[in-house]
C-alpha cells in the first residue's frame, strides 16, 4: 500500500526516468540477453541458417579447451599486475600532489596526460616508440650505449606481455591519482595534527589514518579497474593482437578471434558469458572486503 | 490546474522521448532477408521530361588497396564515373584493412551494407554463404557478346563462384615472392637457392657474417601466407579432397620441421615473430636479413624513395620443394562485389562493369603492388618494369590459390585467411615449439573454426 501510495505520489518522476530505464534495457539488458541466447547456440556466420540449440554444450566445451584456460591465466596476469602496479603508482603520486609545492598543478595536468589520450594514439605511438628497427626507446639507449642490441619488445611471449602491461599500466595511472587525490582531500586535517601530536610517524599515518579513509574509493576503484583491465579490447589487440603466439591473448581477445575471424559466434558469447561471472565474483570480493575492512563483518 | 498542465507537458515529453528513442530499431538476418524488389521505371504518365531525375545513390566501399596516391586515385575514378553517368551517384568510402571482415560482416547483419565493395580474397565466398551477395552472371554475359571477356587473364574468373553464379569481378592478383639482397649475396659468395633445402647452406654462410637468413613479417597476416607458400611450393596443400584440413599432412609437417630447424640455427632474425610486413621490410632493407618473403610489390612501396636500396634488391625464381620438384605458389585474386541488400543492383552493376573496363589508372596512379587481371592493362608501357616483368612471366603462370586443388574458393578458406591460423603457427615454429606441437594446436583451432570433420 505504501508502495502505491509512493508510486501515486511521485508519478510524474517515474515517469520522467522511463525513457533512461528503456534505454537501459535496450542497450544493456537487452544486449546481454541476446549474447546469452547466442551462447546456448552453434550459431556459426559460416552457415547461419544451420544454427540450433545446443544447451550448455559450449561451456562444457570451452572446460576442455586449452586455449580458453590459457587465455582466462592470460587476462588474471594482465589484469592484477597491471592493476594493483598501477593503484600503486597512482597512490605515491596522489601522496606527493596532496601537498602544497610550487608548480604542483602544472605537474598534476602533465600526469594526466596519459589518460587523454585516445587508446589509439597511445598504441600506435607506443608501437613506433618500441619499434627495434626505427623506435626512439631503442635508439636512445643504443646511444647511451646502455644496450648493444635492440630491445626485442614484441618478439618473445615475456617482452610482450612485459609491453602490454606498461602500456596498460601508463594509461591506467591518472584515473587512480586523480581518485585516490579526491579521497586524500576528504581526510579531516585534524586527525593528521592530532596524530603527529600523539607521535606518529607518516607510516602510521598511513596506516591508521589514510589507508582506512581511502577503503571506500579503493574499492570501487579496484572494481573498475578490474572491469576495464578484464574488458581491454583496443590496449592487447593493437600493440599485438594476442600474439606472439597467443603470449597476450586475454579471455576478450580470444572471444572477438573466434567470433570475427574464426565465425564461431555462439562459442564466442560462451566465452563473455564467463567473463561476465568472472567480474561479479570479483566485484563481490571486494565489496565483502569492503564491508569486513571498515565494519569488522 | 496548472499541476495538470505541468503533469500534461511531462508525460508528453517522456513519451516524445521514447518515441524518438524507438525509431529505426531492429535489424534483419541477411538469411531472411528476401532480395530488394528491382526499382519500377517511371511511369510516362507522372514524369514529365521537365523534371530533374534524381540519380541514383551508389554507395562503393572500397578498401586500402595502396599508400594514399592510391585513394586519390580511386576518388578521381569515381567522379569521372559519376560525371559520365548522371543518372548514377556513387559514393566513394576508403575502408582500412583491419579487421575488414567484421566491419562487413557488422555491415552485413545490420542491414547497412553497401550497394558496392572490394574486398579480401575470399570475402565474396564468406559473404555469399550468408546470402550476402548478389550474383553477377549478366556483366559477364555483356562481356562475352561484346566479344571482350578474352581480356581476363586465363582461369582469373572461375574461382570467383560460388554454387554456379558469378559472385564477384577479379581486378587484381597478387603472388607471394622471395625479395633477397644481391649485394649481400655477391659479398659472401652465395649463389640464389634453387630448392628449400639450398636455404640451409646459404643461412650457415649468412650466420658467420652477424646477417640473417630471413626477415619474416610474422605479426600480421603475411605471415600466414609466408607459412602456407612454403607449404604450397614444397607441395603441400590446405583442404584434402573432402575439405577436410590437411594441416598434418606430412608435407606440410616437412615444412614445420624445415622452419624450426631454421629457428634452431638462427638463421631467423630474433624480432620476427612481432613484425609487421613494413618493419620486416625495414629490417631486410637495412641489411639485416638477405631474404625477405613478402607480397607481390609492396615492399617496393616502402622503399621507393631510397633508390640505393632498391638497386640491391632482387625477387628470386620460386625455389623448388625438399623434394626437388616444382610445385605452385601463392596467389591472391581480390574482386569487386555487389550486396544483395542494394536497393539499386542494376545500377550497381553498371557501375562494377565500368570500373572493372577502367581501373588503369589505379594502377598506373595508385602505386599498387598486385597486378591487373587484364591483359589490355598489362600490356600499358606502366608495366614495362624488372618487378613486374618478373611476376608476370616467371611468377604467375605457377600459382594457386588457397583453394589449391578446387575449382573455386570456398568460404572456409576465407577462415584460413581471417583466423590466422598459419600465422600462429610461424610463431609457434620462431618461438621454439616443437612442430608436432604447434601443428596440432593449428589443426584443431581449424577444424573447430570450420566446423569441418
Amino acid at each position: 500500500m505504501r508502495a502505491i501510495r509512493a508510486l501515486r505520489t511521485n508519478r510524474l518522476a517515474y515517469l520522467m526516468l522511463l525513457p533512461a530505464i528503456l534505454l537501459t534495457l535496450m542497450v544493456r539488458v537487452y544486449p546481454f540477453l541476446s549474447g546469452l541466447r547466442l551462447s546456448l547456440t552453434d550459431y556459426n556466420l559460416l552457415r547461419p541458417q544451420a544454427t540450433k540449440f545446443v544447451g550448455l554444450a559450449n561451456y562444457v566445451q570451452l572446460l576442455h579447451d586449452q586455449r580458453f584456460w590459457h587465455a582466462l591465466w592470460i587476462t588474471v596476469i594482465y589484469s592484477v599486475t597491471s592493476v594493483v602496479i598501477s593503484y600503486v603508482i597512482g597512490l605515491a603520486l596522489a601522496l606527493l600532489l596532496n601537498r602544497a609545492f610550487r608548480g604542483r598543478s602544472f605537474l598534476r595536468s602533465l600526469l594526466l596526460l596519459p589518460w587523454a589520450l585516445p587508446v589509439a594514439v597511445t598504441a600506435v605511438t607506443f608501437r613506433w616508440l618500441l619499434n627495434d628497427q626505427s623506435g626512439l626507446i631503442n635508439t636512445i639507449l643504443l646511444n647511451l650505449r646502455i644496450i648493444d642490441e635492440p630491445i626485442q619488445f614484441f618478439a618473445t611471449p615475456g617482452m610482450a606481455m612485459f609491453t602490454v602491461i606498461l602500456v596498460k599500466i601508463w594509461r591506467n595511472y591518472p584515473f587512480m591519482m586523480v581518485s585516490l587525490l579526491a579521497g586524500l582531500q576528504t581526510i579531516d586535517q585534524e586527525l593528521f595534527e592530532a596524530a603527529q601530536i600523539d607521535g606518529a610517524d607518516k607510516w602510521n599515518l598511513l596506516r591508521y589514518i589514510i589507508w582506512p579513509a581511502l577503503i571506500p574509493v579503493t574499492v570501487i576503484l579496484l572494481i573498475l579497474q578490474f572491469i576495464y583491465a578484464v574488458n581491454d579490447f583496443e590496449t592487447i589487440w593493437l600493440l599485438t593482437k594476442g600474439g606472439p603466439a597467443r603470449s597476450t591473448e586475454t579471455l576478450v581477445i580470444t572471444a572477438y578471434q573466434l567470433a570475427f575471424n574464426g565465425t564461431a559466434f555462439g562459442y564466442a558469447a560462451s566465452i563473455t558469458v564467463v567473463m561476465l561471472i568472472l567480474l561479479f565474483f570479483i566485484g563481490q570480493f571486494f565489496l565483502r572486503w569492503q564491508s569486513r575492512a571498515m565494519y569488522g563483518r | 490546474m496548472q499541476r495538470f498542465l505541468g503533469r500534461f507537458a511531462g508525460t508528453v515529453l517522456a513519451l516524445s522521448v521514447l518515441l524518438s528513442g524507438c525509431a529505426g530499431t531492429g535489424s534483419k538476418s541477411p538469411q531472411t532477408e528476401s532480395p530488394p524488389a528491382a526499382s519500377p521505371a517511371p511511369s510516362k504518365t507522372t514524369q514529365t521530361p521537365e523534371t530533374p531525375k534524381e540519380p541514383v545513390e551508389i554507395v562503393f566501399w572500397d578498401m586500402v588497396w595502396g599508400p594514399p596516391a592510391y585513394v586519390e586515385a580511386a576518388n578521381k575514378l569515381t567522379e569521372e564515373f559519376n560525371r559520365t553517368h548522371p543518372h548514377i551517384h556513387v559514393t566513394y568510402q576508403s575502408t582500412p584493412w583491419d579487421n575488414y571482415l567484421q566491419t562487413f560482416v557488422t555491415a552485413v547483419n545490420s542491414g547497412t551494407a553497401p550497394d558496392v565493395s572490394t574486398g579480401g580474397g575470399f570475402q565474396q565466398h564468406q559473404l555469399a554463404a550468408m546470402g550476402a551477395i548478389a550474383p553477377l552472371d549478366s556483366i559477364i554475359e555483356e562481356w562475352r557478346n561484346e566479344g571482350t571477356l578474352d581480356d581476363f587473364l586465363p582461369g582469373i574468373l572461375e574461382p570467383i563462384t560460388w554454387e554456379g553464379y558469378q559472385i564477384g569481378i577479379p581486378w587484381q592478383v597478387g603472388a607471394h615472392v622471395f625479395y633477397y639482397r644481391k649485394d649481400i649475396l655477391e659479398e659472401n659468395g652465395i649463389p640464389v637457392p634453387q630448392t628449400l633445402a639450398d636455404f640451409d647452406a646459404a643461412g650457415a654462410k649468412l650466420k658467420e657474417k652477424g646477417i640473417a637468413l630471413f626477415s619474416f613479417s610474422a605479426g600480421d597476416m603475411i605471415g600466414a601466407h609466408i607459412m602456407i607458400n612454403l607449404m604450397l611450393i614444397n607441395g603441400g596443400r590446405l583442404f584434402y579432397d573432402d575439405m577436410s584440413p590437411a594441416t598434418l599432412d606430412p608435407k606440410n609437417m616437412e615444412v614445420y620441421n624445415l622452419v624450426a630447424d631454421w629457428v634452431k640455427k638462427g638463421y631467423i632474425l630474433e624480432g620476427s615473430p612481432g613484425y609487421n610486413m613494413e618493419t620486416a621490410a625495414r629490417a631486410f632493407f637495412n641489411g639485416q636479413a638477405a631474404f625477405l618473403p613478402h607480397a607481390d610489390r609492396l615492399p617496393l612501396s616502402y622503399a621507393k624513395d631510397q633508390p640505393e636500396v632498391l638497386d640491391k634488391i632482387g625477387i628470386m625464381p620460386m625455389p623448388r620443394g625438399l623434394d626437388g620438384q616444382r610445385y605452385p605458389s601463392l596467389r591472391f585474386v581480390n574482386s569487386i562485389m555487389v550486396y544483395s541488400q542494394s536497393k539499386h543492383l542494376e545500377e550497381a552493376k553498371e557501375f562494377v562493369k565500368w570500373w572493372s573496363e577502367n581501373q588503369l589508372s589505379l594502377f598506373t596512379e595508385g602505386e599498387i603492388g598486385a597486378l591487373p587481371v587484364r591483359k589490355s592493362f598489362l600490356a600499358d608501357p606502366f608495366f614495362d618494369d624488372w618487378a613486374v616483368k618478373f611476376l608476370t612471366d616467371e611468377i604467375l603462370p605457377n600459382t594457386v590459390g588457397y583453394n589449391a586443388g578446387y575449382p573455386t574458393f570456398f568460404p572456409e578458406a576465407g577462415v584460413l585467411e581471417g583466423s590466422m591460423v598459419y600465422k600462429d603457427l610461424l610463431q609457434n615454429l620462431l618461438l621454439g615449439k616443437s612442430p608436432e606441437e604447434a601443428a596440432n594446436q593449428a589443426h584443431n583451432d581449424l577444424k573447430q573454426q570450420t566446423n569441418l570433420p
